[in-house]
């Protein structure tokens, strides 16, 4: 464990020092100080736009960092070849793995929690200057949507991760987890459709079932995570549905990360 | 310095240039758009998929895009194409977050006043009624459409009924719902039923409108009174207004309030040369 810090805390340095993170950082805030016009303009729902625009700009947030951050980062060792410096002490290849994953995990979770507390203000100014008494958020739901944002990333950097492990550039890294990411969010979707075929509305070939059905076991279905609608109309979720989704987003990511070891392991650098 | 000069008065020639050009396309869109057919319409399903994580985020924006066209606009120069593709953004944005309450709001403000379109509408509170399972005004207003438009008063009391039963519901909603079932004529039910739409309102322009209609049915419910007194008192119906006077049944003949002039027709129901309340 002792060993893992000193690699996770120089990531986290590096990622910080990343000018990306600031262009993130302001796209972010300027997406925020939109939240006053948007919600200026309805009537009904003023609560549910600020609170939708808020937790999209932490997500977006996420998704960037992951994106333009991370993916790079993971790469820099291998495309610097400081990764033979690294390698050459006295590290396992899997403990120099994980210590970057914590390293990354706790860049992400330091940079949404900034976006978050810039969200959360927005929304609390709005309940103060707007008092139209109407909104229906409840701030644990919105707390808990952002918890959810910040778990499907470290989902989707695991995934990233185990790319990064046999992909030969950064540039293929980020293409395939942006293939995860579009298939991840668009699972739940895809169910709903062929739950209706089955039900003989619409007709969908038996192969595209199958195909369907291994998809799902093997991206993780991000869509669980979202429960932004949720918070923004302070809908009800149940403790088991919190629980099973952590442990759902909590498996998927070590077992991305336990593979990701296993093919770094065997990896041979040219 | 001379190259420093140069490049001075190339940036300020640019910068001329640029504000000609903006001046130029600033306009140069919206005529793009004018043309009927023009709207896109778009998938449900496709809309959905490409929101991703964002659904709620796409759902306010494309709401929004269809009110800042309608309210771009005069309600009356929207044509039958525009109000079909209003109809199918509140639709879109509702099927992304159907907990939305503004799209059904509006869609029963404007588009059901404006079109003939109020069994799209119904479908789509239904939509609203299903979702928002707290709302005491989605199936009010369905009960409204149902009897203002469909003229199906048992319906119409059904979800009258329906939205009273909805947590802090209002108590008028099963007054209204007994009206239905009773005696009175059409202008006398309609009257309250317009003043709960109207008290639920904050829509300016819809407020306005509803304001106009209800002086109309007012005055309809007067003179509808007047002519059933008559009917029962002499037992047949008044041929003109002033009969209704003269029998001192009326005190003054009623003004139509869009300016036209009332008359009664044979059957003792009474018309204007305008629109009076559009029942």
């Amino acid at each position: 464990m002792l060993k893992l810090w000193p690699i996770a805390f120089i990531t986290f340095k590096e990622g910080i020092r990343n000018k990306a993170v600031y262009g993130v950082m302001l796209l972010s805030l300027f997406l925020l100080s939109t939240n006053f016009f948007m919600a200026g303009i309805v009537i009904k729902d003023m609560g549910k736009i600020t609170v939708d625009l808020a937790l999209s700009s932490v997500s977006l947030a996420g998704f960037l960092i992951v994106f333009f951050v991370s993916i790079n980062l993971m790469a820099k060792d291998l495309d610097r070849r400081t990764i033979y410096t690294i390698l050459s002490r006295p590290v396992s290849r899997a403990r120099y793995m994980v210590g970057k994953f914590l390293g990354m995990v706790l860049l992400l979770a330091v940079l949404l929690l900034l976006v978050s507390i810039a969200a959360l203000l927005s929304i609390l100014v709005f309940k103060l200057y707007f008092q139209t008494g109407s909104e229906r958020f409840t701030w644990s739901t919105i707390m808990l949507s952002l918890f959810f944002i910040l778990l499907s990333y470290v989902v989707l950097t695991a995934l990233a991760f185990l790319f990064s492990s046999f992909a030969s550039t950064s540039f293929t890294t980020l293409i395939l987890t942006l293939i995860s990411y579009l298939i991840g969010q668009s699972l739940e979707e895809m169910r709903t459709l062929i739950g209706i075929s089955q039900k003989g509305l619409t007709s969908i070939p038996a192969i595209t079932k199958d195909i369907f059905a291994a998809a799902y076991y093997l991206f993780p279905n991000l869509s669980l995570f979202d429960l932004k609608l949720q918070a923004a109309h302070g809908l009800y979720i149940p403790w088991s549905y919190a629980l099973w989704t952590t442990a759902y987003g909590v498996i998927y990511a070590c077992l991305a990360l336990a593979f990701a070891a296993l093919i770094f392991k065997r990896r041979e650098f040219a | 310095m001379i190259k420093r000069t140069k490049l001075f008065f190339m940036l300020v020639a640019l910068i001329l240039l640029h504000v000609v050009a903006t001046d130029r396309v600033s306009g140069a869109r919206t005529s793009l758009n004018s043309g009927e057919g023009s709207h896109q319409f778009l998938s449900p399903l496709a809309t959905k998929l490409s929101a991703l994580e964002f659904k709620g985020a796409v759902s306010d924006f494309l709401f929004i895009r269809a009110i800042v066209f309608a309210g771009g606009k005069t309600l009356t120069a929207m044509t039958p194409g525009d109000w079909t593709w209003f109809r199918h953004m509140m639709g879109v944005a509702t099927d992304l977050d159907p907990y939305f309450a503004d799209p059904y709001y509006f869609l029963n403000g404007y588009a059901a006043w404006q079109t003939n379109a109020v069994g799209d509408v119904n479908q789509l509170l239904e939509k609203g009624y299903s979702s928002r399972t707290w709302d005491a005004l989605i199936p009010f207003y369905i009960g409204f459409n149902n009897f203002f438009y469909i003229q199906d008063n048992e319906k119409a009391a059904e979800w009258l009924v329906k939205a009273a039963l909805r947590p802090g519901a209002n108590g008028n909603y099963t007054t209204l719902a007994a009206r239905l079932a009773s005696q009175a004529t059409r202008a006398e039910k309609a009257v309250p039923m317009l003043e709960e739409l109207l008290k639920n309102t904050e829509d300016e322009n819809v407020r306005k409108m509803l304001e106009e209609k209800l002086k109309g049915l007012r005055v309809q419910a007067t003179v509808e009174q007047a002519v059933s007194v008559y009917r029962k008192r002499f037992g047949r119906n008044p041929v003109t207004l002033h009969e209704l006077i003269s029998k001192k049944i009326l005190e003054s003949i009623p003004h139509d309030p869009a300016g036209g002039s009332l008359y009664l027709d044979a059957k003792g129901q009474i018309h204007s040369s305008t629109e009076l309340s559009g029942m």
